[in-house]
């Protein structure tokens, strides 16, 4: 009995190995249908909307379905004995039907042809079969309407606004070499894409699972499509902006209040600072970018973060919705990148979007740190003098005394300079008199990174120097 | 009666030996000259192109051919496959090709069949062959044709230049098979039927009985059948060397015509065109490359075949020790397939399949 019993279960192990052997066999042998994995569930890999480089007059490498691998790629860097267009004399890396980047144009504005990917990511002029638009984060995310329509418009608008800005593509590049990866031949796009992973979030703002972005140290995945890479990471401390004109609705894409809490946001921050983790040159602006510290708390010391960022607000301060609750998280709140800046370019300077926190900028933020511009931004998110009094005059709009000096609510506690006089000084000592004390330039005390306390910022070019804050020195972002 | 007795055992023992020998040297010939032609002289030549005074009806009415054939390529080489001793490239009607045209439902070869380019609008599916279909209606000449690549026995096609309008031919001067030297189909494959190899060729000579296929100068396992039905086990074992200045590769005769796509000589990183004769053992071991034929099985696959330096063996894994490099024929069909480009699986249609066999993470 013994025996076979054996016997019996020796033949079934064979049998089991055998359909074993024969599944495994089929596997191999099947024939493969279409990709199931990263590629195809791409943007540019997606059946209906993915690449399909065939437009009448333009370019068409020949009968490949949407998606597929030949509207970017030629093997043989020609398509039927010849090369479609656009004709440039030879073969591109990475077989590309053009160069991926021309590395001697070092600013805007740029051309079709600077870039591969503008050669379908622009309108007009479009490679892509049908209409491709592509809006920025204020547009998508954020709800405002309007903006570039196209990537490549994105990159150079306005081509007259003397304070747009945009992610110089060559310095993006430059830098980029540092990652693996990425080579000299690669377009800069491909630092913060993974070209063959990334999804199309602007069909699902809501999601993001349908992130576009990959980690340029992380770059065989996708940044934000799971747990762990969104802005809850944050222990609580992120609360995403207000949705365009709404007061109940919130960003990304107008989701509800119950995940505005940074569930349905990629962690830009982690993102962002595997590059500006460091100080990096700038040719458009012909300096270097700060570093940025952001994930430091510690207080107003020299040496902390950003107060935007993990560090805090000093006492407290007077915010507008959604920032405005009784119990603010420990810490305060942070912020994400995105909450402010745009990824590719801007009408303003510094990348600042066109609408944050629900609403649109009182002007454009000029790049000149002297002036009131960049309050455009601070004051869709802190309380202006109009607002903190509950004021009906409209000359208190985008006026800072308050928060600079003190007076209407004692909560705004944050004051640097509480009473005016009260340090022995006079106006005129900061303040240029006439015709009465005049503001000073926000940005002279007001960015990633800067620090007060009587020698920084120092001497402004006007003469006048900014003194040290109550308590001696002071993180001012 | 003593040495009578020795004498019949000596006499059995010596017949045994001879059986033994004479069995011994049959399926040694079966097995080295499988791809040579056997039977009548007959059934391939006539003496005058005439029986008893007229042309028989099994011979080409075109006649008299050259070495004294009874009939041209076609009228060998076209049929239905069945997995018999001829192999057929081109067939009347629609051959069974499947997806890949590896499946035991099949009956395509190696190098697929010329009927689909033979089909209106099926220029882009094959090689337009002369005398077998048309020229090709936008091809004038061989895509990325160099004219500088030369074939073992120091024969070029076209002599170096390819006439506008010529069409490719099954050997000779402007084909694949035999010398490029000849002009005469049949003087460039002379010698090739007779003494064909089989198995391992992997010291090939100049002469086009001693390359895989009557290809001269190339190198390669002959599947004996030539992949019909083929399995992991029974393929053909393709020549590949990394590096591009093997002239022994089954790439390095596409390159003959080819040879701007013949890229790996400017090899680089990244590239220019898609490569052959890359090994894909020189990526990183943490490659998404390292991962064909399935992460850390790598089985060799029939759909998306790759080459090797030894090729004493038909590989069913592989080992990314130079048995991975990338041929032309690791997507193309050399003869043509049902697929755009004749490529192996169908690229144009869908997304991505077939390259995903080595651009594993695309998948």
């Amino acid at each position: 009995m013994n025996r076979s019993g054996s016997d019996i279960a020796k033949k079934i192990r064979t049998l089991h190995m055998l359909l074993g052997g024969l599944l495994c066999l089929s596997i191999v042998l099947a024939p493969r249908s279409s990709l199931a994995g990263p590629y195809s569930l791409s943007a540019h890999g997606d059946s209906l909307a993915g690449v399909r480089r065939d437009v009448d007059g333009l370019a068409s490498p020949g009968p490949y379905v949407t998606g597929n691998c030949a509207h970017c790629h030629e093997q043989h860097a020609s398509m039927g004995g010849s090369e479609p267009q656009p004709v440039n004399s030879g073969p591109s890396p990475f077989a590309l039907f053009a160069p991926g980047f021309v590395t001697a144009v070092k600013e805007k504005p740029y051309q079709q042809a600077d870039l591969f990917c503008f050669y379908c990511h622009a309108s007009p002029g479009s490679y892509q079969s049908g209409l491709l638009e592509n809006f920025d984060y204020s547009h998508v995310f954020g709800g405002y309407a309007g903006g570039p329509t196209s990537i490549f418009e994105a990159f150079n608008q306005p081509l007259g606004g003397v304070n747009a800005s945009y992610h110089n593509l060559y310095d993006i590049w430059s830098y980029a070499q540092k990652f693996p990866g990425f080579g000299a031949s690669s377009p800069p796009c491909d630092a913060c894409h993974n070209v063959h992973r990334a999804r199309r979030n602007k069909a699902y703002p809501q999601d993001p699972a349908y992130t576009a972005i990959s980690r340029p140290t992380e770059h065989e995945s996708l940044w934000g499509d799971v747990d762990g890479e969104r802005m809850t990471n944050y222990s609580g401390a992120y609360q995403a902006p207000l949705h365009f004109g709404s007061r109940t609705t919130y960003e990304p894409g107008g989701t509800s209040e119950s995940v505005a809490d940074g569930s349905k946001v990629p962690d830009y921050n982690t993102f962002c600072l595997d590059c500006h983790k460091e100080k990096i040159y700038s040719t458009s602006l012909r300096r270097d970018v700060v570093a940025i510290e952001w994930k430091l708390s510690g207080g107003d010391q020299l040496g902390t973060g950003d107060k935007h960022g993990a560090n805090a607000y000093t006492v407290g301060i007077q915010m507008k919705k959604p920032y405005d609750e009784l119990v603010m998280p420990p810490g305060g709140y942070l912020l994400s990148c995105l909450d402010c800046h745009e990824a590719h370019g801007s009408p303003s300077a510094f990348l600042v979007r066109r609408s944050v926190n629900g609403e649109i900028l009182g002007g454009t933020l000029a790049q000149a740190r002297d002036g009131k511009s960049w309050a455009y931004l601070c004051g869709r998110c802190h309380q202006d003098d109009y607002h903190v009094g509950g004021s009906t005059d409209i000359n208190q709009v985008n006026r800072w005394r308050t928060v600079h000096h003190g007076g209407g609510s004692g909560a705004n506690v944050d004051v640097p300079y509480q009473v005016q006089g009260q340090q022995g000084m006079s106006c005129g000592e900061c303040h240029e008199l006439s015709p009465g004390p005049q503001p000073i330039g926000c940005g002279y005390c007001h960015n990633h990174g800067s620090y007060c306390n009587g020698t920084n910022p120092g001497t402004l070019p006007n003469g006048k120097v900014i003194p040290a804050p109550i308590d001696g020195f002071r993180r001012t972002f | 009666m003593k040495f009578e007795k020795r004498c019949r055992n000596s006499f059995r023992w010596w017949v045994a030996c001879f059986s033994g020998l004479v069995c011994l040297s049959a399926s040694f010939v079966a097995v080295t000259a499988q791809a040579a032609v056997t039977g009548r002289c007959s059934g391939c030549h006539t003496m005058h192109y005439s029986q008893d005074g007229r042309v028989l009806t099994e011979w080409g009415q075109s006649g008299p051919y050259e070495a004294l054939l009874t009939i041209d390529c076609l009228g060998c080489h076209m049929g239905t496959n069945v997995g018999g001793t001829t192999p057929f490239v081109f067939s009347s009607e629609a051959p069974n090709y499947g997806a890949t045209g590896t499946t035991s439902d099949t009956n395509t070869l190696a190098g697929g069949n010329f009927y689909w380019v033979a089909q209106p609008g099926g220029d882009t599916r094959g090689h337009n062959v002369a005398g077998l279909m048309a020229g090709d209606g936008a091809l004038s000449m061989p895509p990325g044709f160099s004219g500088d690549r030369a074939a073992a026995d120091g024969s070029i096609p076209g002599g170096g230049s390819w006439p506008s309008g010529q069409q490719v031919t099954c050997a000779g001067t402007y084909g694949c098979h035999g010398s490029h030297a000849q002009s005469s189909l049949a003087s460039a494959v002379r010698g090739g039927h007779h003494n064909g190899l089989d198995g391992a060729i992997t010291a090939p000579d100049a002469l086009p009985a001693g390359g895989f296929r009557m290809l001269v100068g190339i190198a390669g396992y002959e599947d004996a059948d030539w992949e019909y039905r083929p399995t992991t086990s029974t393929h053909n074992q393709y020549k590949g060397v990394a590096g591009g200045t093997d002239n022994s590769t089954i790439s390095s005769l596409c390159a003959r015509c080819h040879g701007q796509f013949h890229s790996a000589s400017s090899a680089g990183s990244p590239w220019l065109r898609h490569p052959v004769d890359y090994d894909m053992g020189d990526t990183a071991a943490t490659s998404d490359y390292r991962s064909y034929g399935g992460a850390g099985v790598n089985a060799y696959r029939l759909d998306a075949p790759v080459a090797s330096v030894d090729v004493g063996n038909v590989l069913t894994n592989v080992t990314f020790a130079g048995d991975t490099v990338v041929a032309c024929v690791s997507c193309h069909r050399a003869h043509g397939s049902p697929n755009h480009k004749m490529m192996r699986w169908d690229y144009a249609g869908t997304i991505g399949t077939g390259c995903a066999a080595c651009h594993t993470s695309k998948d």
